[in-house]
């Protein structure tokens, strides 16, 4: 940036010039040239090319060309386009100007988006991260939240699931709830959207097409998010797509097509080993001679598959002065490395921006979506229980008995209760799974209409309807063709339809005033009224029964048994907020933010809240004792501090008293009756969850901003948490949920941007860090001081949310050894140590034995480009976490019919005097020790993309192909198929926990991107 | 910012009046329209039924005496074995670790408070529904007598508890501390006597799994004989045995064929109702005490063998006792064999298997009710007050001999001493019920369990240490952490 009086003296000069020159020079003149992109010397289509103080111009061609008959050779031509650094170039008398635009990235004037509204970067004083769109479809992603992943510090994206379409959980800055909700509020085009669903359930978010991100701001602070009131403690995340731009159109093709496999099996074992099992087990010889049997089937092999994966993408940009819109089409296809799991979006997009006159502009953005999934149980939260835990594919596949068969010689589906004489009857064949229909259809449609009038100078008043509607339809079919003969019977298949329609409908009025006085004081002030309903209607059919497997679940009419339920629901929320920025000489900012809730979800005592923020920033590099120093180019300092809400965990009534129907019924004279009854105690006092948070950061500019350092550290307590108090059971009922626990989190954040190289070799390295810690302060006002979230996951005052208390493995009982009492003791049986010494085992011995809570995770990317050819990298990493492996709790416990761990081979025997593997045995289960607890630690290389840009041909701009490689490895020593595994999805509570979850698949992929 | 503040609470008054921010129910009633009707006084009366339904679903109700006594035990899975090795702790830490709460303690402590709340709702809101008086009157007795059943159920596992007579409104309303066994028994009394007045139908025109007038002085036979108060509990049996509504099935197996339900409702007063339909509800022993790996086809569609009696307790009936062909050593396999009883099971050689829940045609549903109430109970409750008042007198032998006959049994031996006589009539009670969730707190109530307990062992269960402790269940540590009022039972302290 030039300095202001050059540039001034520079116009006047220009000015002068111009006036005495006109009158000599008054002959047309014709300009051509060709505009590129600085350094890399692409041509730059759409830049408009103005003659200075008129309209007149033109804009260059798809060939980064353009021509202009300019009135004389002085005239002064005006280059700009968005992103890049206007550039003014005299004529003189030249007939060619070509000309390279430099990126405009980290200039001054680079805008950030914030809530309700945007903001220059230099101005803000909160917390907020970009990412980059095309950094967000580096890899393969379905979903948005999937590429947040480790870009951003502080941020921590847990993939809980493999799934095709699956769930994600996005915390920012920690897990702020304990029966609420932690996920961030997603704000897309300025209609909010919420994120959430269980372990086996669709994504909501994976209903947008990452692909027409623009781009993704993470509003991570109190004075950043508090603008979004009552939703914003866990963070915002703005999502903004791709809008018109005046100028040529550009039509881009963006495709490619992978094939994925499974990164890993889990060794198990084999026919021979499983035989001798069963038969130490049932003490006989059910297989008279194991050796025999060699390796059998592995049923890991036969449900996982290589399944492709693709995209397609058309996008059209442009516009006139007045007018620009932008239009895609996509089509997404990811089948799952697993059978029968598969995700499948058609998305379509139009954004129309049209300046009605100087004062008025409209714009509207439609966005419609089509996502089928298909899902799949992979597992179970059920321990030690072979049964259940087997009732998934993964579970099925691990436990199946390499002795059967998957199929009948005529293809088949062989049920086991048919093989080895029944032997097997309760085992399930894992292909049965293959055949359930579990299918999800959604239709989504996000419309936001706008108008923008300029009211005065500087003052702007905005209107905006959004409606976001969706329709889901949930198929559901488990075939008779899937039960043993000898089962079959006249309530044989299972199947249910299931409608769900949520409408969501948001007014926004924003008055917004902009002004600078004195030259020198900056103000904007921005007031916001906002009212938002959502209503919610369901209604879903359940038969059982079916005289055949021909319609599935289409005709449930024929089905023997049916039942029926539905319902509906509605909730508003009323909200009032105003902020101030202010700012002076681009030097010193203060900001000042209130919003006030109002929401029907709330308790009578509490219909209203008030979430207000203040946050300062002081830009020390413009500072005379700074400014000089030659390797700093840029050095801020922010502050923040505010109150935010989320009231993600409330649902509407909550906190009224109403009867249900839900879980009450008997039968009388034969017939099953249901009955009604009160379903809670009502909590009038019910409200939002609150958090403070405080923030300090720091944005380091050295080097010409060649290497950017950002910083923050932040504390942030949260009370008035929603917690499930228990209630005596005497009183009938067991839980009352109320605002009543608190907990902290507090972290350092550390971003680093550097461009290494800049030449004809480009190389640039980014990476963050992320150091967060949980603590929780108090659960029900002092009384619960702990409380097991799962046999082993534990809810602790002064302890990270979820840290894991269990008995202390200490090896294997062996002969001759006293057995403690207390536990299932058994010679060959697993031992704990009795840490409080009573000579006996009993609950008092379980410790804290782990924390599911990485010390750090940080992520890692970098950027070659030489000539044509590209090349990144980019990877992601957690350390210090936990996983308690609970499926070893159900396949290294030998009680017959399933199959184990290899490890069992070396089982305890009186000969074989392990002190690890329990010997086989048909009662009894593995104490709940940390024996599965392992090191969750890991470094994930994440995608590895190779590209190459094609030389121009005519009609094309650019062709670029790649081939990349997503998921190459995982340095870990985690023992299960996947170290970023969560059984129960995003729970607050229960986490790093394994009992056998989809596993993410490794794939590769080529690519190619035309822009015409 | 404090101006900003109080200019956005002035808008938000200004602009919204906070009718808007209501709600608008859809899917459900606000408990406060609810109880009008008579349609909604048999809902909310039906609700009051479903706890029942929880207590044996597992069923908690004969799992937990059953595998705690000397006459059958469980395969030592999921826990079952901590009750019949007198292992559990006051968390119920592994049944709740294998998910098997609904067969634990816990389970009768959850489902009896949520049976009474229920019958409170009733008795607190019935009075005021708009609807024919006859039938309101008997919805609340039956809430009356439920709620008695319920407190009874409770106290009997766990001694002292809390009685609770209001609904619970507000979060202050669910704290109530315990009261001593002798108060609870009053008031267990207190809803009997208003249950007996509510007009309720006698058998056959009552509807099944409904309490009929005489179910209730059954109820009440019984809950004094636990309260020792063996004036009330002769009287209330005997009331039961003159009012001619119900007499014992010359057969005693026909009170368990799944083919003869509804006939045995002569003698099975009142039971846990199951039926095959789907949805419907359901309980486990039928597949519980079934051979494994659903062998029987006698027994079950789908059993597991997880469940038997001990071959000692077997070996204490006569030959000629009928009630012994309730039990077997031996069952018919799909083939038509007959397996042997080594190997009936894998855990141990002398296996015995229960007939009393078989169901071999249901594969949706159960047929086979669990019987709450008998009228050979009330004999023997009988004979036993008499017995305890009066000494071995002509009265008690009859009674004890009606149930003696229909055995198959000769009389029993003239000229026994009180205690002998009384010894008898518990050792009549044991051949009765077993199986049927009564035994063991024959023995928790006389003290018994302390030297019966220790010798009731086989190869599975070698040693079991009882304790005097164990006379009653340890209120769960969860209730004890979730109520300040409460105070554990003494011995688990």
């Amino acid at each position: 940036m030039k300095p202001l009086p050059f540039i001034a003296r520079l116009s006047l000069w220009l000015l002068v010039m111009s006036l005495f020159s006109l009158p000599l020079l008054a002959q047309n003149l014709t300009v051509r040239g060709r505009v590129t992109t600085d350094g890399t010397a692409e041509p730059l289509p759409g830049v408009n090319v103005i003659i200075k103080g008129t309209q007149q111009g033109t804009t260059t061609g798809a060939d980064g060309q353009y021509q202009l008959t300019v009135p004389n050779g002085n005239t002064i031509l005006t280059f700009s386009y968005i992103g890049y650094v206007t550039q003014e170039i005299k004529v003189a008398n030249r007939s060619t100007i070509n000309l390279a635009l430099q990126s405009d990235e980290r200039s001054l004037n680079e805008v950030v988006v914030v809530g309700y509204g945007t903001q220059r970067k230099i101005e803000t004083t909160g917390a907020i991260a970009s990412i980059k769109a095309a950094d967000l479809v580096q890899t393969p992603v379905a979903n948005v939240a999937q590429g947040l992943q480790a870009r951003v510090a502080g941020v921590q994206v847990n993939q809980n699931t493999g799934a095709p379409g699956g769930n994600i959980s996005v915390r920012i800055r920690g897990t702020n709830s304990i029966n609420g909700n932690s996920e961030p509020l997603y704000v897309v085009d300025g209609i909010q959207i919420s994120n959430g669903g269980g372990i086996n359930d669709v994504s909501p978010l994976s209903t947008i097409n990452p692909n027409d991100i623009e781009s993704v701001e993470i509003l991570k602070d109190a004075s950043a998010s508090a603008i979004y009131g009552s939703r914003a403690a866990n963070g915002v995340v703005l999502i903004t797509t791709k809008r018109g731009k005046s100028g040529v159109t550009r039509v881009t093709f963006d495709s490619y097509y992978g094939v994925q496999k499974a990164a890993k099996t889990l060794p198990v074992l084999n026919a021979a080993e499983f035989a001798q099992l069963e038969n130490e087990v049932f003490k006989n010889k059910f297989y008279p001679d194991p050796a025999s049997l060699g390796e059998g089937v592995n049923w890991q092999n036969i449900i996982f598959r290589e399944a492709p994966i693709q995209n397609h993408q058309l996008s059209i940009n442009g516009g006139s002065e007045k007018t620009q819109l932008a239009l895609s089409a996509n089509y997404f296809d990811q089948k799952g490395i697993i059978l029968n799991s598969a995700f499948k979006r058609y998305s379509f997009r139009m954004n129309v921006d049209h300046k009605v006159s100087d004062r008025v502009k409209v714009g509207a953005s439609i966005l419609g979506s089509y996502a089928i999934n298909s899902g799949i149980t992979t597992g179970s939260t059920t321990i030690g229980d072979a049964a259940v835990v087997t009732a998934s594919i993964l579970g099925a596949a691990v436990g199946a008995p390499p002795t059967l068969q998957p199929y009948r010689p005529d293809g088949t589906l062989f049920p086991f209760g048919e093989q080895a004489g029944g032997q097997y009857r309760e085992v399930t064949n894992p292909l049965s799974f293959a055949n359930v229909l579990n299918q999800t259809a959604i239709r989504r449609t996000l419309a936001n209409f706008y108008g923008d009038f300029n009211i005065l100078k500087g003052l702007t008043y905005r209107a905006s309807f959004n409606v976001d509607m969706q329709n889901s339809l949930r198929d559901t079919y488990s075939p008779r063709a899937n039960v043993n003969q000898s089962d079959l019977n006249d309530n044989s298949g299972s199947g249910s339809k299931g409608n769900a329609n949520n409408l969501n409908l948001l007014h926004e009025s924003i008055l917004t005033y902009n002004q600078i006085f004195a030259g020198q004081h900056s103000v904007k002030a921005t007031a916001v009224f906002a009212t938002q309903t959502e209503t919610g209607n369901s209604n879903t059919i359940s038969a059982t029964g079916f005289p055949n497997d021909a319609t599935q679940n289409e005709a449930l009419q024929l089905a023997l048994n049916r039942t029926v339920s539905s319902s509906r629901s509605s909730q508003r929320l009323d909200s009032y907020l105003a902020r101030v920025n202010y700012g002076y000489k681009d030097k010193y900012f203060l900001d000042l933010t209130a919003r006030v809730d109002g929401s029907s979800k709330f308790g009578a005592n509490h219909k209203y809240g008030l979430f207000p923020a203040i946050s300062a920033a002081w830009r020390i590099i413009e500072e005379p004792f700074v400014k000089s120093l030659p390797w700093l180019s840029d050095l801020k300092l922010r502050a923040s501090y505010g109150i935010t809400g989320n009231a993600g965990g409330l649902s509407p009534y909550q906190s009224l008293a109403t009867v249900s129907a839900s879980g009450s019924d008997y039968n009388i004279n034969h017939t099953y009756v249901t009955g009604i009854n009160p379903s809670g105690i009502a909590n009038p006092d019910l409200r939002w969850e609150r958090s403070a948070q405080a923030d300090i950061g720091l944005d380091i500019g050295l080097l010409n901003n060649r290497l950017s350092v950002i910083v923050d550290v932040y504390h942030k307590r949260t009370n008035d948490l929603l917690y499930v108090k228990a209630l005596p059971l005497s009183s009938g009922y067991s839980t009352i949920t109320g605002n009543f626990a608190s907990l902290e989190n507090r972290g350092i954040e550390l971003a680093v941007n550097s461009i290494i190289l800049d030449g004809p070799l480009k190389w640039s390295v980014s990476g963050n860090v992320t150091v967060n810690r949980n603590k929780v302060l108090d659960l029900d006002g002092g009384t619960t001081r702990e409380r097991f979230i799962t046999a082993y996951s534990l809810l602790r005052v002064g302890s990270p949310l979820g840290v894991f208390k269990t008995y202390v493995f200490d090896g294997i009982n062996q002969t001759g050894e006293t057995i403690l009492p207390g536990y299932d003791g058994r010679l060959g049986g697993h031992k704990v140590k009795d840490m409080n010494g009573d000579g006996a085992i009993s609950s008092a011995d379980q410790t804290i034995t782990g924390d599911p809570n990485p010390r750090v995770i940080y992520g890692f990317s970098t950027n070659l480009s030489y000539k044509n050819f590209d090349f990144s990298a980019f990877l992601s990493g957690s350390q210090g976490n936990d996983i308690y492996n609970a499926s070893r709790l159900s396949f290294e416990m030998p009680l017959g019919q399933r199959n184990q761990f290899k490890g069992l081979a070396n089982r305890w025997s009186p000969t074989n005097p392990s002190n690890q593997y329990v010997s086989g045995f048909q009662a009894g289960r593995l104490p709940i020790s940390d024996f599965v607890m392992e090191d969750g630690s890991y470094l994930r290389c994440k995608n590895i993309t190779l590209g190459y840009r094609l030389p121009a041909i005519k009609g094309v701009q650019q062709i670029r192909v790649y081939a990349s490689a997503n998921n190459l490895f995982t340095l870990t020593n985690y023992s299960g198929f996947d170290p970023e595994v969560n059984s129960y999805a995003g729970s607050n509570t229960a986490i790093g926990i394994d009992n056998l979850v989809y596993p993410q698949a490794r794939s590769i992929l080529g690519g190619i991107q035309v822009t015409f | 910012m404090k101006a900003i503040t109080k200019t956005l609470y002035i808008l938000a008054g200004l602009t919204l009046s906070a009718c808007e921010l209501d709600e608008t129910i859809y899917s459900s009633i606000y408990t406060e329209a609810f109880y009008k009707t008579a349609s909604d006084a048999e809902k909310g009366l039906i609700a009051a039924y479903d706890p029942l339904a929880d207590l044996y679903s597992g069923p908690a109700m004969t799992m937990v005496p059953d595998m705690s006594d000397d006459q059958t035990y469980p395969r030592g899975v999921v826990g079952r074995n901590t009750l019949t090795l007198f292992t559990y702790d006051v968390n119920y830490t592994t049944q709740k670790s294998n998910s098997r709460t609904n067969e634990s303690p816990q389970q009768i402590w959850a489902s009896g408070y949520d049976g009474i709340e229920k019958a409170n709702w009733i008795i607190a809101k019935v009075p005021a529904a708009t609807m024919n008086e006859t039938r309101k009157k008997q919805i609340i007795g039956e809430a009356y007598f439920l709620r008695a059943f319920y407190l009874w159920a409770l106290t009997k596992n766990f001694g002292d508890v809390p009685i609770k007579t209001t609904p619970s409104y507000s979060e202050a309303d669910a704290i109530v501390g315990k009261s001593p066994k002798t108060e609870v028994y009053k008031q267990i009394y207190a809803d009997l006597d208003q249950a007996l007045e509510a007009g309720l139908l006698s058998y056959p025109a009552v509807d099944k799994g409904r309490p009929s007038k005489e179910v209730v002085n059954a109820l009440y036979a019984k809950a004094a004989l636990y309260n020792e108060d063996w004036a009330k509990a002769l009287e209330k049996a005997q009331a039961v045995i003159t009012s001619g509504k119900y007499s014992l099935i010359p057969d005693v197996r026909d009170v368990y064929r799944y083919d003869k339900e509804d006939a045995a409702r002569i003698e099975n007063m009142w039971a846990y109702e199951v039926d095959p339909i789907s949805p419907g509800r359901s309980h486990q022993l039928v597949g519980l005490f079934g051979p494994p790996a659903s062998a029987g086809p006698e027994y079950a569609r789908t059993s597991f063998g997880s469940m038997f009696a001990y071959m000692s307790f077997y070996k204490s009936f006569s030959a000629q006792d009928k009630r012994r062909q309730l039990l077997d050593t031996n069952y018919v396999d799909k083939a038509g064999k007959i397996v042997p009883q080594r190997s009936i099971t894998p855990i141990t050689t002398d296996g015995v298997l229960v007939k009393k829940y078989q169901d071999p045609i249901s594969t949706s549903g159960l047929i086979s009710n669990i019987p709450i109430l008998r009228l050979a109970d009330m004999y023997l409750i009988a004979a036993e007050a008499e017995a305890r008042l009066n000494g071995a007198t002509a009265t008690a032998y009859e009674y004890i001999n009606t149930v003696r006959k229909r055995a198959g049994l000769a009389e029993l031996a003239t000229g026994l001493s009180k205690d002998a006589f009384i010894e008898a009539v518990l050792q009549e009670r044991a051949w009765e019920f077993f199986a049927e969730g009564d035994r063991w707190y024959d023995l928790t109530r006389t003290g018994k369990f302390l030297t019966v307990i220790p010798k009731a062992v086989n190869s599975v269960y070698p040693t079991r240490n009882v304790q005097a402790k164990h006379k009653y269940f340890p209120i769960p540590q969860d209730e004890l952490n979730a109520n300040p009022k409460l105070e554990q039972n003494p011995d688990w302290k």
